[in-house]
């Protein structure tokens, strides 16, 4: 059996970005060129982010996913949990997805650990009765003891990290969608993570996880692919993957000497 | 849908943990701040440009209130994708709860005050209208719909258009002015009644105070608001379509 849980086939993302414009530059640009240089404008401002993408990722899989900054990982990411919606080629996800786009947001400050996790399960699509029942473990995960009932305010990075990531870990899904969050946690709850990410797989779970780390990844997963500015630069085995990224980036550091 | 009326719940404790946890006087807060401002009305229109009203404090309180449960929703919408952000992004729930929450989570504010107003409106007058208030769920619903839908507009327009959050400001303050809240409707000049009456917010609040005080409810003012949302309803839903199914990538 080696379904696809994710099939994506020319998919194509673009931020459209005349939120920057005000009404001044409407009404200026509408006075001076017509409304032709204003949708014009418009179209030039627009930032592909995904662009002309292919691939599928195999159900039960540990699927990497390299990249610099701003080459559409995020974006990639926010596709497959349905936050975003694409704007060419089809992209089909067959089962439930959870992850974290950023650390803690759906956190409050002014509440407590444990009030922060009801309301962080309730956004993420469970029910009072469920999450009051996956408390507990989660508490426990986490390992926060007596600091769950203080406001999330006097809390560390590290300590709100992890009381996230053991939030998403427990909720049932079927892909799990990781964005760099073990570089926060100590190590030994790094372990965890990864003790929890194997046994998550083996039950047939799949795994996504974008990093900046070539090294983690090999570590991890097993497939990958690589992306440069919105396209796909190496897909398949991760090693090769996570060769060809270590490569281009001794090409740019290599070119920038020259 | 049961889930939706549980995060709703959860996102309204929060709102109320959040506002008054660590605070001395807690939910007196929430009630004082409106009261101090409705004192200072009294003293200027009362006392210094004495509008001939009988109860003055009553009648302006039975307007202020329900005006801060619109004029908060209308301010509120300006920037409610980004208030709610959090949630879009988990990925469970769709764009359209964010206008939702941002009206009911003022109307809370309006529910607590409310034992406050109605003391003072029976303190002062002793009696409650009690057969206008069955009522309340039906004028409350008439303005949850208007606000819902101006709501729906002013957040998804204000994504893509950064000056109306300014524009829309001004706006509800003017209107603030521009409805029967400090003075009563009568002293409007005949001549200038008919673009006076343009204004939804007049209509709801004639209503909102005949239901609190006055006790006789005109239902044909009702009618007004009712045509102007279901207008509205439209623009809500044009505007969602284009911008708010897709409010993520604009925030």
């Amino acid at each position: 059996m080696n379904e696809n849980i994710v099939e994506i086939s020319g998919l194509v993302k673009v931020y459209p970005s005349f939120s920057r414009m005000s009404i001044k530059d409407l009404l200026t640009a509408r006075n001076t060129s017509g409304f032709d240089a204003v949708s014009e404008g418009l179209q030039f401002q627009r930032k592909v982010a995904i662009d002309d993408l292919s691939l599928n990722i195999p159900k039960g899989c540990k699927f990497g996913i390299l990249g610099h900054n701003g080459s559409g990982k995020s974006t990639l990411l926010s596709l497959i949990l349905g936050v975003l919606q694409p704007d060419g080629g089809t992209l089909k996800v067959n089962g439930r997805a959870v992850g974290l786009l950023e650390m803690g947001s759906g956190f409050h400050p002014e509440l407590s650990g444990n009030e922060n996790v009801m309301l962080y399960l309730s956004i993420l699509g469970l029910s009072i009765s469920d999450s009051k029942a996956l408390l507990p473990s989660i508490v426990s995960f986490c390992e926060l003891g007596n600091a769950m009932s203080s406001p999330l305010r006097t809390y560390s990075a590290g300590m709100v990290t992890r009381l996230a990531f053991s939030v998403l870990c427990h909720v049932p899904t079927d892909i799990f969608l990781v964005d760099e969050v073990l570089a926060v946690g100590d190590y030994a709850f790094q372990l965890k993570c990864i003790d929890f990410m194997e046994q998550f797989s083996s039950e047939g779970g799949t795994i996504i996880f974008v990093s900046q780390d070539p090294m983690t990844l090999q570590n991890t997963c097993t497939t990958g692919l690589c992306l440069h500015e919105g396209k796909a630069k190496a897909l398949g085995p991760m090693d090769e993957v996570a060769y060809s990224y270590i490569e281009a980036i001794e090409r740019m550091k290599n070119d920038a000497e020259k | 849908m049961k889930h939706f009326l549980e995060l709703t719940f959860l996102m309204i404790r929060r709102e109320m943990i959040v506002r008054y946890r660590g605070t001395i006087l807690g939910y007196a807060w929430s009630v004082l701040n409106p009261l101090v401002f409705a004192l200072v009305y009294i003293i200027a229109f009362k006392y210094i440009i004495r509008i001939p009203v009988e109860n003055y404090g009553v009648f302006l309180l039975t307007g202020l209130f329900p005006w801060l449960w619109m004029s908060g929703a209308m301010n509120g919408g300006v920037k409610g994708f980004e208030t709610y952000q959090a949630v879009l992004k988990a990925g469970a729930v769709r764009p359209i709860i964010v206008p939702f929450f941002v009206v009911i989570i003022e109307f809370v504010h309006f529910l607590f005050s409310l034992p406050v107003v109605l003391a003072i409106v029976f303190y002062s007058v002793a009696a409650i209208p009690i057969a206008a208030l069955i009522y309340f769920p039906i004028v409350f619903l008439l303005t949850a719909f208007f606000l819902f839908t101006a709501v729906c507009i002013v957040s998804c327009l204000s994504l893509v258009f950064r000056d109306l959050g300014h524009l829309i400001q001004l706006f509800v303050q003017m209107l603030f002015f521009l409805s029967p809240i400090i003075y009563p409707v009568d002293l409007v000049p005949d001549s200038f009644k008919t673009i006076y009456h343009l204004n939804p917010f007049v209509d709801l609040i004639m209503l909102w105070r005949q239901i609190l005080y006055l006790g006789d409810v005109e239902w044909h003012l009702a009618v007004y608001p009712l045509i102007v949302s279901c207008c509205l309803c439209i623009g809500a839903y044009v505007c969602f379509k284009h911008i708010g199914q897709r409010a993520v990538q604009w925030i």
